[in-house]
């Protein structure tokens, strides 16, 4: 049962406490480790790209056999990557998954803390293929972080299905069509990261997109056209059509890669005109991998008004494998980069343990500071169970 | 570490059978690489970890900076009209999948359009006229800003702060307490 209430003034101890959970962080960060392998990110092992692991040439939402295989051998401490842990494979022709997440959390601002408990994830994942094609299903329930929680028939959600038409294995081609992200960004499973959240990848602000992406051996192109949801029911955020562009390369033995992208939005009120850039680097002797997205986006307004507006994210990732990973991240966001005090910054560490395959802890503190306001940060924690089928 | 030169080289294992044509294409890859001149490989490596640092180095400086520094403009120097209010401030910061977007209207609020949003906080459709015994807005008072219910929740002023998980910084505040001050006109 989901869990809202304020309780006054234990702000000391929710300091303490946060302030003990970062130096936990940085002492893991700090504390050296065996050089091993962890594919769930690009560029850090063999995996050098999210088509790898994931049936999705955008990476996310259902794992293949290698991912699978991946995940249960090299992520986890022990345990058996397969569907229901190897008990029982469906046919060639049908995949299935599914991602379930709840959370824990204390925010504390302003001399308020609120303790928070919520489900915040219950996915399936289906996959039908038929020769060169494959129609792929995400249903599940949209999470509510707080109450009144809506009657369950009104969380349903499909945040993706789409056709996919990939004509031979191995050419590198594949076409989709239907609701989906289009390929643009760092795309952190995290949704409040300021790169999704505020450049229209929030939840389930997916549109139906039609999209071509080519992976070549040391570059990937990603060209899509989007349109609003039919329904507005079914999603939310900016009814926008538009258009994104996605090109990245590989370098360094494939332990580097940078990649250009931007992104077009038009709604009935404004137009956001982004372009981008990233940076991966994995430094394999100190088993770090250091992510860096930065956007410009010019949103303008039917009234005759424009801003400038900046998105960045800069993180590394401690790789400490099998069964934990530390990552350390700053990210700003200024919505009118003219406009005086109307940033927002935020720095974060996040701990993620894989104690079994199948079994992911995400626990993640983060300071948040909102328009300048350095002397009253809000203060984050947040403990994450997600199981995957 | 499991390298992608190293899954080329080693001979198959019991897992090969789960490898996909991603592998493959990794093989190639890696066939390719080391195919390819020395001179050339140290010129893209030294390119794309160049490429790499410019642009970390960028990112490193651009955070604080734009931190540190800002904009100079006022919030006076902003359009206060509905249409910048709307889709600058409410629409990115309360119109979300969880809160109130279309598909959940936490509350029962809907602030997902700009029609939506206005006849929420005000009581009333943006079309309809104004009458001298209509009821009070909802959240919003025009011309009157202290009694304006929106802004005591946007500043969590003697209730639970607006949006919760993510308030807005005073300088948009500001401009939707202009907004108000102005007569909240839909126009």
């Amino acid at each position: 049962m989901p869990v809202t209430r304020v309780a006054p003034r234990p702000r000391p101890l929710a300091r303490a406490a946060l302030a003990g959970l970062c130096a936990g962080l940085l002492a893991l960060i700090a504390w050296p480790r065996a050089a091993l392998a962890y594919p769930q990110f690009q560029l850090t092992t063999g995996a050098d790209r999210c088509e790898a692991c994931h049936v999705s040439p955008g990476g996310g939402g259902l794992l293949n056999a290698f991912g699978r295989d991946e995940a249960g051998s090299t992520v986890s401490q022990r345990g058996d990557g397969r569907l229901l842990h190897g008990l029982w494979q469906p046919p060639s022709w049908l995949e299935l998954g599914g991602d379930l997440r709840g959370a824990l959390g204390v925010k504390d601002h302003e001399d308020r803390t609120r303790v928070l408990g919520f489900p915040m994830q219950a996915d399936l994942y289906t996959r039908v293929v038929v020769g060169a094609w494959s129609a792929n299903v995400i249903a599940g329930l949209r999470g509510v972080a707080r109450e009144p929680r809506p009657e369950l028939l009104y969380r349903l959600a499909s945040r993706e299905h789409y056709l996919m038409y990939q004509p031979e294995a191995g050419s590198g081609l594949s076409v989709r069509l239907g609701r989906f992200f289009p390929v643009f960004g760092l795309r952190s499973q995290d949704h409040t990261a300021y790169v999704r959240r505020y450049l229209g990848q929030h939840t389930l602000e997916e549109p139906y997109t039609v999209a071509l992406a080519h992976q070549g051996e040391r570059s990937e192109l990603h060209a899509s056209l989007f349109a609003p949801q039919p329904v507005p029911i079914l999603g939310a955020g900016p009814r926008a059509w538009g258009g994104a562009l996605s090109y990245e390369r590989r370098a360094r033995e494939d332990t580097a890669a940078w990649a250009v992208q931007s992104r077009v939005a038009v709604t009935g009120e404004d137009v956001r005109a982004a372009a981008g850039v990233l940076g991966k680097l994995w430094v394999p002797t100190s088993q770090l991998l250091l992510l860096a997205e930065l956007d410009v986006q010019r949103q303008s307004f039917d009234v005759g008004a424009a801003r400038w507006q900046l998105a960045g994210y800069l993180g590394a990732t401690r790789m400490m494998l099998p069964g934990w990973m530390v990552t350390g991240a700053l990210q700003l966001w200024d919505p009118d980069l003219a406009l005086r005090s109307s940033s927002r910054g935020a720095a974060e560490l996040n701990l993620q343990v894989f104690p079994l395959a199948h079994l992911e802890l995400h626990l993640l503190g983060r300071l948040e500071a909102v328009g300048n306001d350095f002397d009253h940060p809000s203060l984050l924690g947040l403990l994450q169970l997600h199981y995957y089928l | 570490m499991r390298s992608m030169r190293a899954s080329a080289v080693r001979a198959p294992s019991n897992r090969s059978d789960a490898r996909t044509a991603s592998d493959a294409r990794a093989a190639s890859t890696a066939a390719a690489w080391a195919r390819a001149p020395g001179q050339a490989k140290r010129a893209l490596a030294a390119l794309t970890a160049a490429s790499a640092a410019a642009s970390a180095a960028a990112l490193a400086a651009a955070l604080p900076a734009a931190l540190a520094l800002g904009g100079c403009d006022a919030p006076s120097e902003r359009s206060a009209s509905w249409a910048y209010v709307h889709a600058a401030i409410l629409r990115p910061a309360c119109s979300t999948s969880s809160c109130h977007g279309n598909a959940s209207s936490a509350a029962g609020i809907d602030l997902s359009t700009p029609s939506a949003a206005y006849s929420y906080l005000l009581g009333r459709p943006c079309d309809a006229p104004e009458h001298p015994q209509d009821a009070a807005g909802n959240y919003v008072f025009p011309f009157q800003p202290e009694r304006s219910r929106l802004l005591y929740l946007l500043r969590g002023n003697r209730t639970t702060i607006m949006p919760p998980d993510s308030p807005l910084p005073d300088s948009e505040i500001a401009i939707i307490e202009r907004w108000i001050l102005d007569g909240a006109s839909c126009q």
